[in-house]
């Protein structure tokens, strides 16, 4: 086994994967990010209607 | 120090342009961290960032945890000291995430379960005393392994500013860090820690890469291998070559801890896991993250692998020599966490080097702040709350794992100053996390996929499990696994990694046999 070539294409490959896959995840994770914090925004709207959520006794 | 060492740790190209590039970039993430305070208002929120997290933001927060500075400064020296044999780690740790992405392996039954952390599993299958004996372990193991995170962390910023030589440096980053990552963990939890996790892979995705790209340019794609095979020869490449400081144990050791365990155990990812919208975007998560993580740690080694050329092979980086190999009887030398900030302090050109020196400011903060949250929560959830008989308050729960914060962060600060070991990091983080999940992984394989694992069996895993401390060198040292020869040098009689496997293996052993001599009752003989 030719260790040193076997690094090399190991090295290529995973940089080219890498490559794709941080583009893809900058747009979509851009676009999660935006839903995330809409469904925060509403969860926070409808628990200020609710005065028993923050403090409430939890079980132990 | 003498005047050379001042001479060549002091070069960089790190201005003042760049240190407002890295305070800017700070301030949007400690503002950040203020903004979304209003959201945390309870545990699920605070700590799990409310199950809502999106798949492609879920591998970005994955790799912004993962890829903190301490796995960049520990790979780095991997790199440094073991060249290319040591991306075998980093193809074990892929191979390991794909296989939990493709089958599930206990991270999509524990986001079925849905519980905030692993302990809390422990008492929806077992009981309670399970869980709280779980929480003590993984916080006490959680918190010995992030013990040399400030300070490693700390390095870099010291040695990419050229501030190596001066004393004063290195406690004083490390208090300024200390205080950025508590103030902006306190205040927003999770959902400050997701929503910057975003940013730092932004940019630290396409730092890295454009790092990597640099200095395969300024030294040679060719130079780098020939460098290496001729330096260190075979053993430069093959892990399994005797004297690569590897072998065969410690590469059945990285499957266990860097593959399977790292990406399904480990309780920092497994949050991430937890946090998801669903189970399918978990494994839609996991099988990306196998991408991420083969990059956190290859990417690195080769960062420190370029270090070592641009020292051993370099015009430019021949002063440095002298400084990371001495010749024998000359001096001691420098530590080689070093190197690697040291290189890419005159790498780097000024503006870049800002914006990487800003990116890996905020792994660092991105990392801090999702163990202190995680082994925080642990001590609350699963040890604190369990045992108040009169219960804890939502406000309580979160206001105490505020205060475990400090406390936590005050730990590491003086652990980091006074801890003297001399084991890589990267094993030193391996053994000292082996002491949780060592026990953790055989009480969820037989929580989830075995009907007949008992309490008692679950118990005694979790005490097998703990053995695995006697892997570390001080402990070795202490109970006479190591011994001294007669120039005072240590010697092992069991490496830390056989130590490891030994201890997985009685932690199995102990789930089954215990399990099955004292089995749970069923309801109806219990009610008899």
């Amino acid at each position: 086994m030719n260790w040193q070539l076997n690094w090399q294409i190991v090295f290529i490959a995973v940089v080219a994967i890498f490559l794709v896959m941080a583009v893809l995840t900058t747009i979509f994770g851009a676009r999660d990010v935006k839903k995330f914090l809409r469904e925060l925004e509403d969860e926070s709207k409808s628990a200020s209607g609710d005065d028993t959520t923050p403090d409430k006794k939890a079980d132990p | 120090m003498d005047s050379q060492v001042t001479d060549a740790l002091r070069q960089t190209n790190f201005t003042v342009v760049d240190a407002v590039i890295v305070v800017a970039y700070l301030s949007v993430s400690v503002l950040i961290g203020v903004f979304v305070r209003r959201y945390a208002k309870n545990m699920t929120a605070y700590i799990g960032a409310g199950r809502k997290v999106g798949t492609w933001l879920g591998v970005a927060t994955m790799l912004g945890t993962e890829m903190g500075l301490i796995t960049v400064m520990y790979s780095a020296q991997k790199g440094f000291t073991g060249g290319f044999a040591a991306f075998h780690i980093a193809a074990i740790a892929g191979v390991g995430t794909l296989l939990v992405a493709l089958t599930g392996f206990i991270v999509v039954p524990l986001r079925e379960a849905k519980v905030l952390t692993i302990p809390e599993y422990y008492e929806k299958r077992f009981d309670r005393p399970t869980r709280v004996m779980g929480g003590i372990l993984l916080a006490f193991a959680g918190i010995l392994n992030m013990g040399l995170f400030l300070k490693v962390g700390s390095m870099f910023i010291v040695g990419v500013t050229g501030l190596s030589d001066q004393g004063w440096a290195l406690p004083a980053v490390m208090a300024m860090l200390l205080i950025l990552v508590l103030v902006y963990t306190t205040f927003g939890g999770m959902i400050s820690v997701i929503l910057t996790d975003y940013i730092q892979f932004v940019v630290l995705s396409f730092g890295t890469l454009l790092v990597i790209g640099i200095a395969i340019f300024q030294l040679g794609w060719t130079n780098i291998f020939e460098t290496v095979q001729s330096t260190m020869g075979e053993k430069g490449f093959n892990p399994l070559a005797e004297g690569s400081g590897f072998g065969i144990w410690y590469v059945i050791w990285m499957f266990i801890s860097a593959g399977l365990i790292g990406s399904a155990i480990w309780p920092t990812a497994v949050s991430r896991a937890l946090a998801m919208e669903s189970t399918r975007a978990v494994k839609r998560q996991y099988l990306w993250s196998s991408v991420s993580f083969t990059v956190r740690f290859m990417l690195p080694y080769f960062l420190g692998i370029s270090a070592f050329v641009y020292i051993m092979a370099s015009p430019e980086g021949a002063d440095l020599k002298a400084l990371f190999f001495p010749e024998e009887g000359t001096r001691e030398p420098v530590n080689n966490l070093y190197a690697m900030p040291v290189f890419l302090g005159r790498l780097i050109p000024t503006v870049l080097l800002g914006i990487i020196t800003a990116a890996m400011i905020a792994a660092f903060m991105s990392t801090h702040d999702s163990y202190f949250l995680c082994w925080s929560s642990v001590i609350t959830q699963d040890v604190v709350a369990p045992l108040r008989r009169e219960g804890l308050s939502e406000a309580g729960r979160i206001t105490l794992t505020r205060v475990i914060i400090v406390l936590i962060g005050a730990y590491v600060y003086f652990w980091g100053l006074f801890y003297e070991g001399s084991d890589d990091i990267w094993d030193y983080m391996a053994v000292s996390g082996a002491i949780y999940f060592n026990g953790a992984i055989a009480v969820l394989i037989g929580g989830i996929y075995w009907k007949g694992a008992s309490r008692l069996g679950a118990k005694a895993a979790l005490v097998a499990g703990f053995t695995a401390i006697f892997g570390l060198g001080p402990v070795q040292q202490a109970v006479g696994l190591q011994y001294q020869n007669a120039a005072g040098e240590w010697f092992s009689r069991f490496t830390g990694p056989q130590v490891g496997i030994a201890s997985v293996v009685a932690a199995l052993l102990a789930m089954a046999v215990f399990s099955l001599v004292a089995p749970d009752r069923k309801p109806e003989e219990a009610k008899a």
